[in-house]
């Protein structure tokens, strides 16, 4: 009937979702469970942590210092008007270590890796070398998946600590060598106000998007030939890749909100 | 399709069934392929042989029916038991399947390296023999996107024999590959 039309594509929708929703937790579980069977490849994880992590550290070292820069330039012209300069130091920190610093570096490493883990395993699905490697007997999610999860999880916290220090450089650079704040109040104000509990928020945080980066990106890319729209040939891993990195982005900032309202 | 010398069938397939889509692919398929034998199954393009190929090694699960090897019903094992048969495997996939981000040498070795606990020096032996017997010795240090469509082929299947199967499947075999090198195969 016509009229029911649109009712059974809302649920052909819902259903779809429901289905893809499931196929990515058990995926996680999965993997998840294959992190602690061996065999174990420490050569495999050194060399996605290369991929994922060494590659983006100069793209974290320019992202994290215009963030800091811009951080004590606009923090610089807020604060001045209330002529609270002296807490400078404090603002770019605290916003630095519980929010810019674990979302953007998340940010930056699902634009340059996250992207392209979700290709590399689209092409592998689509070119048979998963389903030969199963047919080797030699397990995908363990071969594959494990040592990019490890790495993910390891490299995004320490690419964080790397844009923060940079960041803070910069708003150094800033607020102390360009407009002239007071060196010592800056730092005084950042070490007065920064607590462990901010420190633990940036790290839940960043292994939090470690993970849901690689997940994401590396589910995607297994189960392309699953997709609805059409997960063949260079159109299907361009257009899945691209859903990866939209979801993964929207997932950073929704796993941002939720684990800053409950530790807050 | 080679087998060991046995009288029970190696492979079975009984009553398989599979729909992908709205697209009904295999219908009521009863097959039995004998030990020790080659059998090729032929068909127009999109018939479905490669989708009969993937039952037998267990990655796609039908609809309905059942799909045995060597005894074994694949729907009703363990991962474990899955990849203990797999063992038993070797594929030559329809475009090779080749790991695209290794070597030839590499390819040919990697069943080797992750499967057996063979030294490093027997498992050169073994993809040195292998690649000498496909005729691609000199083409070891190669990648995949440097070869041509037949040599490939050659590669994907040095990688099927290295463990020395019981049982091998090819998926288009001759595919691309020009007389001279298509008897290969059939060797």
């Amino acid at each position: 009937m016509e009229i029911l039309k649109p009712f059974a594509k809302l649920g052909d929708s819902c259903l779809s979702l429901l289905e893809q929703s499931g196929r990515m937790g058990i995926f996680l579980f999965s993997c998840l469970v294959s992190l602690v069977k061996p065999p174990y490849s420490p050569f495999a994880v050194i060399r996605q942590a290369h991929f994922i992590g060494v590659r983006s550290v100069f793209v974290i070292l320019f992202t994290g210092a215009f963030t800091g820069m811009v951080l004590g330039l606009q923090g610089y012209y807020t604060l001045s008007k209330f002529g609270s300069e002296g807490l400078l130091g404090s603002a770019v920190a605290l916003s630095l270590l519980r929010e810019l610093g674990p979302v953007l570096t998340a940010l930056m490493v699902v634009g340059r890796a996250g992207s392209a883990i979700c290709a590399e395993i689209g092409i592998m699905r689509n070119s048979e070398q998963i389903d030969a490697l199963e047919c080797m007997a030699i397990d995908p999610l363990n071969y594959l998946m494990v040592p990019k999860f490890i790495a993910g999880i390891l490299v995004v916290p320490l690419l964080t600590f790397i844009f923060d220090i940079i960041g803070i450089l910069g708003g150094y650079l800033i607020g102390v060598i360009l407009l002239h704040v007071n060196g010592g109040t800056f730092f005084q104000g950042m070490y007065s106000s920064v607590e462990w509990l901010d420190v633990e928020m940036g790290i839940v945080k960043s292994l939090v998007f470690g993970l849901l980066i690689v997940w994401i990106a590396t589910a995607k890319g297994y189960y392309l030939h699953l997709e609805k729209s059409g997960g063949f040939g260079a159109e299907g891993v361009s257009r899945t890749t691209t859903d990866a990195v939209v979801i993964s982005s929207v997932a950073i900032l929704v796993w941002d909100y939720l684990i800053s309202a409950i530790m807050l | 399709m080679q087998a060991e010398q046995t009288t029970q069938p190696a492979i079975e397939l009984t009553g398989l069934e599979k729909t992908f889509g709205r697209q009904k692919v295999l219908r009521q398929v009863n097959l039995n392929i004998a030990a020790g034998k080659t059998t090729v199954i032929v068909g127009g393009s999109g018939q479905g042989k490669s989708v009969i190929l993937k039952h037998m090694l267990g990655l796609v699960r039908p609809d309905c029916g059942s799909v045995k090897v060597f005894g074994q019903e694949l729907l009703k094992i363990s991962k474990k038991e899955l990849n203990h048969i797999r063992m038993e495997f070797g594929v030559l996939f329809q475009n090779s399947a080749l790991f695209d981000s290794m070597t030839v040498f590499d390819n040919v070795a990697l069943p080797l390296r992750e499967r057996t606990k063979m030294p490093e020096a027997q498992i050169r032996a073994k993809v040195r023999e292998k690649l000498d017997m496909m005729d691609l010795k000199d083409s070891d240090h190669k990648y995949p996107a440097q070869l041509s469509g037949g040599m490939k082929k050659r590669v994907g299947l040095a990688r099927a024999l290295v463990l020395n199967p019981k049982v091998v499947f090819f998926d288009e075999p001759t595919t691309g590959l020009e007389p001279r090198n298509s008897s290969i195969t059939r060797r």
